[in-house]
């Protein structure tokens, strides 16, 4: 083969562009970081790191969601347990009232209790979640709850109070499909198989009368009450439980997404920094190389 | 019998082929580095012999040319890989521009925007009390950002398509520049060759049409002459003899490109006829930006409009079921596209419907974040705190659905089943999937090239060692010569001194 000086140049030079475009492309994985810094990189591995950071910050939106829904389930849960307080004082007020050693001014006195009492579980059904509508209203979260018409007045029969809402709980995903009700009806927590309002009232009706038949039924059904609340408090319990599962499970994938998206996107460290390594010295030789083929020819030694 | 001034002759003829045959190898070495020169050398044969009694006498040597060295299959050969390398060339780096559109910044891509805009849903429906304009103006802002940058991303790769359309203009320049030159030294090499090869011409001209196959695809034909006739792939004559043709960008009212009519054909003028060539050229520059203008370039467009109505429709339908603040009507989210014949130009034409972009003088309010009219109120729309429908929308995020392909008709999508993520993937992988054989191809085409120049180089480069060794062997040549002179001159003095 005959080999002439264009030849033996552009070899050099060809060699010389390709080890410094490989080294630049080594250079860059390292600096960046990344494997993958353009699609032709690696087009499959770039759609599924695409799809996987997509799923990633999915997973972290659900996250939030269950942060987010602990706001409304803790104001929910907190009205129930204000409503179930005030039922249990009720319930001892009235204990209190059927006691035969009551004056007529105890009486009145444990009725103006049981007036306040009415007053503190209109304003429990009336909750707002912190910068948020009224909790038992449902969808309707700017409508407060229950309405009261008419007033305590001695003598008279009592104020009623009716559901003004809907009658519906508001639903949040917290997965893929799976929804959580982060607040309850009020319609059921309040005025369900027993009308807690009502049993309050018929209460406040037995002191006023001291009409002690009256008062015994008014017991029985705060009963009722209490363990109607505590059903409904039992569903949140189980809402609140459901969305902390979630949580770990979303912590747990999330976890397993980003070593999924960093095993198709980041980089070898020990890899690159070798081939790194192993390109200078490539790039090196061809430049001494070069340097020594370029120059000799048959005039060096006439 | 032979004389001594016959002798004496032989000796200078001698020394005329030595000389002649220095000024060849000065002109190789001086032309070592010239690109394109082909390395010449002298055609030496033994001159005619006298007859004699005694027989026949050699009477020297004589020149009979000086001829190029060169492989006429080697040199089309290189034509051909280099005609194919430009294309190569032009697609890959058209490719990586694309690319790099497309891809975006880290974290700020297209994908990254679609993300944010169901982030927003998310936002909305996490957000306690819906009616807080806060959470409906983030989720107006991202959906203006995402149709703002398929808006950016259409008009990059418009922008990249026509800067490929304005280098044909320019690429076909040249093509007449150098279709023109070839024909004035087709004339040149006619007329100079009655007496002998005209080496450097022709070097001249085989440069000239390694230059035009950079640019087209060409086909050479050379006849008795010397005269060189170029025809482009489809066999048009781009050169026939001393005459050539003319292409030129031409737009074409009457047959407007119906990618956008202000686009230049290329058309053929020459031999008596005028007519749109466009789909002929293929190899070359040239036919590497006509396949990137008509071919990369629109695909990638036309593959982002089929995304961008797949989003609008998509989002559109699951929208208008779901109810705004204000009123029992479906509302669009984006502008209905619906009307157009095809999808083609949807992303150029996204917008935001008029009924939720206050800018348009709608509202936010019709964003149809509820599943039922106010169940307390019974209307005018859906109940503040009722986001149900927002799960609905977001579920767009994964749900597939039947994407919409270039050119679909409205109503008929005919694509595969995929979400509106893997339609970014789809249309982002598919365009690094080709920049990556582009690449791939070009590095194969290179080493081809590489090769085809190499063995050119091999029959026709100078190669400084021969060229000093003959400068060596003609030294000597020339001083044995000299020799056989002064010998004979030495003996003519004897002679006439005996007179």
């Amino acid at each position: 083969m005959r080999v002439t000086q264009s030849m033996v140049s552009r070899m050099s030079m060809q060699q010389l562009a390709l080890q410094r475009a490989r080294l630049a492309r080594t250079q860059e994985q390292a600096s960046t970081g990344r494997r993958l810094n353009r699609p032709s990189d690696d087009p499959v591995d770039y759609r599924s790191a695409l799809r996987l950071t997509d799923a990633l910050s999915q997973t972290g939106r659900y996250l939030r969601s269950i942060d987010l829904s602990r706001t409304r389930l803790g104001a929910t849960e907190q009205a129930i347990t204000d409503s179930t307080e005030i039922v249990s004082q009720a319930k001892s007020l009235a204990i209190q009232a059927r006691n035969d050693t009551n004056g007529p001014e105890a009486l009145a006195n444990i009725r103006i209790q049981v007036e306040q009492l009415f007053g503190q579980l209109l304003t429990a059904s009336n909750t707002r979640a912190a910068g948020g509508g009224y909790v038992f209203s449902g969808v309707a979260s700017e409508t407060p709850a229950f309405a009261q018409s008419g007033s305590f007045a001695s003598g008279s029969p009592p104020p009623t109070v009716a559901f003004a809402g809907d009658d519906s709980a508001i639903s949040v995903e917290i997965d893929e499909g799976v929804m959580i009700e982060v607040t309850r009806s009020g319609a059921q927590v309040f005025q369900g198989s027993v009308d807690v309002f009502e049993v309050l009232g018929r209460l406040w009706q037995g002191i006023d009368e001291d009409d002690a038949a009256r008062m015994d039924g008014a017991i029985g059904d705060l009963d009722l009450a209490l363990g109607q609340l505590d059903v409904e408090r039992g569903e949140l319990g189980g809402a609140g439980a459901k969305a902390d599962a979630f949580e770990q499970k979303l912590r747990g994938q999330a976890q397993t997404l980003t070593e999924q998206v960093s095993v198709l996107e980041d980089a070898d460290a020990y890899e690159v920094y070798s081939d790194l390594v192993a390109r200078e010295t490539a790039l090196q030789a061809s430049l001494q190389v070069t340097a020594r083929i370029q120059q000799p020819t048959l005039l060096d030694f006439l | 019998m032979a004389g001594l001034f016959d002798s004496l002759g032989t000796a200078a003829r001698g020394l005329g082929v030595v000389q002649s045959g220095l000024a060849t190898t000065g002109h190789n070495i001086a032309n070592a580095d010239t690109e394109g020169y082909s390395r010449q050398r002298s055609v030496l044969r033994t001159s005619l012999p006298q007859q004699t009694n005694a027989g026949w006498i050699g009477s020297g040597v004589e020149q009979v040319s000086v001829e190029r060295v060169i492989d006429r299959f080697v040199g089309e050969r290189l034509i051909r890989e280099t005609s194919r390398q430009a294309t190569l060339d032009t697609q890959a780096s058209i490719y990586r521009q694309v690319e790099s559109v497309v891809t975006g910044a880290e974290g700020e891509g297209l994908s990254d925007d679609l993300t944010r805009f169901f982030d927003a849903l998310d936002d909305l429906s996490n957000a306690s009390d819906p009616r807080q304009p806060a959470a409906r103006t983030q989720v107006l802002a991202a959906a203006e950002t995402l149709v703002d940058s398929i808006h950016r991303y259409d008009g990059q790769l418009r922008g990249l398509q026509r800067d490929a359309d304005r280098s044909i203009t320019s690429l076909v320049s040249e093509v007449n520049a150098i279709t023109q030159e070839i024909a004035d030294l087709n004339q040149k090499i006619a007329a100079a060759e009655v007496t002998a090869p005209a080496n450097d011409l022709r070097d001249q001209r085989d440069r000239l049409v390694l230059s035009l196959a950079e640019k087209v695809d060409v086909s050479l034909v050379t006849d008795n002459q010397g005269m060189l006739s170029i025809r482009i792939s489809g066999g048009l004559p781009l050169v026939d003899k001393d005459i050539a043709a003319k292409l030129e960008a031409v737009v074409d009212p009457a047959n407007p490109n119906p990618l956008d009519p202000t686009f230049s054909q290329v058309w053929y003028d020459g031999a008596g006829s005028f007519f749109d060539a466009s789909s002929l050229i293929r190899g070359g520059e040239l036919g590497g930006v006509l396949e990137a203008r008509d071919g990369l370039l629109a695909g990638a467009i036309r593959d982002l409009d089929a995304f961008a109505y797949t989003l609008a429709d998509t989002f559109n339908q699951v929208h208008r079921g779901g109810f705004g603040l204000l009123d029992a009507n479906a509302h669009d989210f984006f502008t209905d596209l619906s009307a157009q014949t095809s999808v083609d130009d949807a992303a150029r034409n996204l917008g935001l419907a008029a009924d939720i972009d206050p800018s348009q003088g709608g509202s936010i309010e019709n964003i149809a974040a509820g599943a039922q009219l106010d169940p307390v109120a019974g209307g005018p729309g859906a109940a503040v705190g009722d986001t149900a429908w927002i799960e609905r929308l977001k579920d767009l995020r994964t749900a597939k659905g039947t994407a919409y392909l270039a050119g679909d008709v409205p109503g008929t999508p005919t694509g595969a089943t995929s979400s509106l993520v893997d339609g970014i993937g789809k249309w982002i992988g598919d365009i690094g999937q080709g920049a990556r054989s582009a690449e791939r191809s070009l590095a194969q085409q290179n080493a081809v090239l590489s090769a085809a120049q190499d063995r050119r180089d091999e029959i026709s480069g100078v190669s400084i060692d021969e060229e000093v060794a003959e400068l060596v062997k003609l030294q000597a040549a020339f001083q044995a010569n000299a020799k056989v002179m002064s010998t004979i001159t030495k003996m003519l003095d004897d002679l006439f001194a005996a007179i």
